[in-house]
């Protein structure tokens, strides 16, 4: 009831889509076309641009995705989504920490790069999130 | 948890739609509690509650595995 007000009305889900694919047209013209050089810049460049990709993805979890979304039901799928997501964030730097013994290093599989992990956590995050109202859906379609 | 809130709204002659927009939730939020997917909280079912005049112990009932 009260989280409906905190979250982005369904009409402006444009920005949080945007914010998700722009960045990425933008990264892929910035390669195609060389429009700067990526030997000097590359890496400030693509943290700027991973950086509001994530962003888009933060607000895109905090934005009404039906009509109905913002009671407390969708509340707890939001909690649900959160709190399984930083399970997949311990176990994945968990499951990395045990291929870096077996492998001493040998091998860098980057999950330890911050962005990489924050990505993989905002994914789940929509992923269970997305997941839940899917099934909702489909069960409402059913009963009818 | 149990809850008789399907035969309270064919008693009150109210859809889910109806019961949904009295107390504030969605109409897949209601359908939810119904087919026991969902436990409300305790304003929600207090507010459902008061829509059919009874207690919360007459419209929910804990089960063993509760």
């Amino acid at each position: 009831m009260k989280t409906k007000k905190i979250l982005i009305p369904k009409g402006k889900i444009w920005i949080s889509l945007s914010l998700i694919l722009f960045p990425v047209l933008i990264l892929i013209s910035l390669k195609i076309f060389n429009w700067i050089n990526f030997q000097q810049y590359g890496g400030i460049v693509t943290n700027l641009i991973v950086t509001t990709i994530l962003l888009g993805m933060l607000l895109l979890f905090m934005t009404q995705w039906t009509k109905d979304d913002g009671d407390e039901m969708y509340f707890n799928f939001r909690l649900i989504a959160s709190l399984s997501s930083v399970f997949v964030g311990v176990g994945l730097l968990f499951i990395n920490s045990i291929f870096d013994l077996v492998t001493l290093s040998v091998v860098e599989f980057g999950i330890h790069n911050s962005f990489f992990l924050m990505f993989m956590i905002l994914w789940w995050q929509l992923f269970v999130f997305g997941s839940q109202i899917y099934r909702l859906k489909r069960e409402l379609k059913n009963e009818k | 948890m149990k809850n008789s809130i399907k035969i309270e709204r064919a008693r009150h002659n109210l859809t889910q739609g109806d019961l949904a927009g009295k107390v504030g939730v969605s109409r897949q939020t209601i359908n939810s509690i119904e087919t026991k997917k969902y436990i409300p909280s305790t304003v929600l079912a207090l507010k459902i509650a008061k829509v059919f005049n009874m207690t919360l112990d007459a419209l929910f009932e804990l089960e063993d595995d509760d």
